[in-house]
């Protein structure tokens, strides 16, 4: 139900029949006054015309006519309340025996007396007619008829306004569940393409509505996504087959001159130039690794991962690099992190992890050298922080840092190409996560990486 | 070693060619991934060294056509294509190694002396070397009477040694084989694990069995072999 309430065009349908219902429920509440009202002024005309034959036959005959009168009409008719009285309010004829006490009896606007009475009547609309000799004569309507038929009619005009209701809303969570299975077809197919597969389409469907417009619009994007990412992925191979064979060449000549070469002066020559190489194939590896991550080609293993293991292996290969270094490691597990899953992929993840160990190891180091490593898990997301002993960051640099080659060490003379961060930033943001950066009180650089945890 | 290389760069093929001639293998050469095929047909190796680039038919469907007609022969993928995804399709195809260009040439050397040794079915339920024994099944390591205590990851990174006893392990074949990673790593990571098992091997007894080889790697062997090196 949550989720259809997500669906705007039900949404759209319970606003919609929320408003019908409202302006159906006024109408019919101004229908039932209407009738009321008319069913009154009958009444009223009723009363009116007996009182005029009251005043007829007391005219005629007067007080014996008039008793005699009355008597027949309260014999007479089922509706009508009579009530001859003399001066001092005693019954002299009537369908009831006495004046209702004052507390019974209401005075109305319109000059009518609105009055509560014993069976077989309930309420009543009367008026009060004098005559000479201080005669008394109540003649009225008895109400509970009208007020049966209006209470029919309300009960009516309720049960259809909730018949209503009822259709509309099995009516819109039909046409929003049509809706929410277009939708949700569309979202998976995009969800295996943010994964990675990027031949994935949005089946066609039979239908020629708007929907299928927009399926198509969508299929045709996802077409030129694909090529792009293909041409993009031909480029970075043939790119780092051209760039590869000669290297592997050069590499080769060298180490046929180093072989040739034990023990000279320009042996050492030769190693260095090797080393050269070396360094320039894992800069030009980087770009590429970087590249790719950022375009998001090739397929990201989605799998769930226990992090902390995930940790626990990397720290296994690190830790001893650390001690033997005289850093000292404080490796702490939130206890609800212990058991925290994430999707993705572990490898490109334990990447991440070891940039950013060996990035506290090259540019971290204080005296003494500290390194602190959280597993936490908050609010749905697990955390995965190093916390250096180094100088830190300049505030205004932490921003800056991420970005490619971009060093802090002027000189550049420290090991790194500068695209350290940049790719662990890279592989969070292929995760759905992100890469925090901040400054550690009273000194040190904190990397976070944040991924969303798996429920 | 009987080695063929399909390599499509005759360059690199030449030089590499003359340096495994060099240390006493007997290498055949095709310069395309058809003529391999046929050359691997056609005869025995111990090792295939196959370029994955190549004209006519690239290295993935050569190997793959090789292990449908049913040849087993080692295979080392030797390419330019460096990504996780790359290196995934070589070992579907049927590939036994992936060495990404340009390597060092000792990379090559002990990768291929590690495919060769592989090829011997290794169900050993101990392993030894001079007075060193692994019991594979209790678990336990002994240099000659004295008991050696190893955490779980010391155990595999012996377990690999010893099985390679006498060859040479390059750095990233433990980070790839015991750590199962790889990519490049920027520090000593390596050293520092192999210089602590050695702690505990060697430390104590007059003959190291654990060698650093600069610019090689590593090697477990007993002192008195090691001149053959």
């Amino acid at each position: 139900m949550r989720r259809l309430l997500r669906v705007s065009s039900f949404r759209a349908v319970l606003v919609y029949l929320s408003l019908f219902l409202l302006s159906t429920g006024m109408v019919l509440l101004f229908l039932h006054g209407q009738i009321n009202r008319v069913l009154t002024t009958n009444n009223d005309k009723a009363v009116w015309r007996d009182a005029a034959m009251m005043n007829q036959s007391y005219a005629l005959g007067g007080l014996p006519a008039v008793e005699k009168l009355v008597a027949q009409q309260s014999r007479l008719s089922g509706v009508g309340v009579y009530l001859l009285a003399d001066g001092l309010g005693r019954y002299m004829a009537g369908n009831i025996t006495a004046f209702p006490a004052p507390a019974d009896t209401q005075m109305q606007e319109d000059g009518w007396l609105h009055l509560r009475l014993p069976a077989p009547f309930a309420e009543a609309r009367a008026r009060v007619l004098r005559f000479d000799d201080n005669l008394v004569l109540l003649i009225g309507r008895d109400l509970s008829a009208q007020q049966a038929t209006m209470d029919d009619l309300a009960r009516g005009f309720f049960l259809a306004l909730l018949f209503l209701a009822i259709f509309g809303v099995i009516g819109g969570g039909l046409m929003g569940r049509q809706a929410l299975a277009r939708v949700e077809k569309i979202n998976h197919s995009l969800r295996a393409i943010m994964s990675g597969d990027f031949s994935a389409r949005i089946a066609p469907a039979s239908s020629q509505d708007e929907w299928a417009d927009l399926e198509t619009q969508i299929n045709q994007m996802l077409a030129r996504i694909e090529s792009l990412m293909l041409a993009m992925r031909e480029v970075t191979d043939n790119l780092a087959h051209d760039l590869r064979s000669p290297l592997t060449r050069l590499r080769g000549r060298l180490e046929k001159l180093a072989l040739n070469m034990q023990q000279t002066a320009q042996a050492d020559d030769i190693e260095q130039g090797l080393a050269d190489i070396d360094q320039l194939l894992s800069l030009f590896t980087a770009i590429l690794d970087l590249s790719r991550m950022e375009a998001g080609s090739g397929d990201l293993q989605q799998e769930p991962i226990a992090v902390k293991s995930l940790v626990d292996d990397v720290m296994e290969l690190y830790q001893p690099v650390f001690e033997e270094a005289s850093w000292t490691v404080d490796y702490t597990i939130d206890g609800q992190a212990a058991a925290a899953q994430v999707m993705g992929d572990r490898h490109l993840l334990a990447q991440a992890l070891i940039n950013l160990l060996e990035n506290a190891l090259v540019h971290g180091t204080g005296s003494p050298s500290h390194l602190m490593l959280h597993l936490t898990r908050n609010n749905g997301l697990v955390l995965i922080s190093v916390t250096d002993s180094g100088r830190g960051v300049d505030a205004d640099q932490l921003t800056h840092i991420r970005q490619r080659f971009v060093r802090l060490d002027e000189s550049r003379s420290r090991p790194g190409n500068g695209l350290g961060l940049s790719l662990v930033d890279a592989i969070c943001r292929r995760h759905g996560g992100q890469l925090r950066l901040s400054n550690h009180q009273p000194s040190g650089l904190r990397t976070e990486i944040c991924l969303t945890a798996r429920v | 070693m009987r080695l063929l290389l399909v390599e499509d760069d005759p360059a690199a093929a030449k030089l590499l060619i003359d340096r495994l001639h060099c240390d006493g293998d007997d290498v055949a050469y095709a310069e395309d991934g058809e003529s391999g095929l046929e050359k691997a047909l056609q005869d025995d190796f111990d090792v295939l060294i196959i370029d994955r680039m190549m004209p006519k038919l690239d290295g993935l469907n050569l190997v793959r056509q090789l292990r449908q007609k049913g040849i087993g022969t080692q295979v080392l993928f030797l390419t330019a294509l460096d990504s996780v995804d790359d290196r995934v399709a070589g070992f579907e195809a049927g590939g036994d190694d992936y060495l990404v260009k340009p390597f060092a040439y000792a990379e090559l050397r002990a990768r291929l002396e590690a495919l060769v040794r592989r090829q011997q079915p290794s169900q050993e339920t101990s392993l030894s070397l001079a007075d060193l024994t692994m019991d594979m099944i209790a678990r336990r390591v002994t240099r000659g009477t004295q008991e050696i205590a190893l955490q779980a990851r010391e155990f595999s990174l012996l377990e690999y040694l010893l099985r390679h006893k006498g060859q040479v392990v390059t750095r990233s074949m433990l980070l790839e084989n015991v750590w199962r990673y790889n990519f490049d790593t920027q520090t000593n990571v390596i050293d520092v694990h192999i210089s602590r098992l050695r702690n505990k091997l060697d430390k104590g007894f007059d003959a190291p069995l654990l060698h650093t080889l600069r610019g090689r790697g590593f090697m477990l062997q007993s002192a008195d072999k090691l001149d053959d090196i």
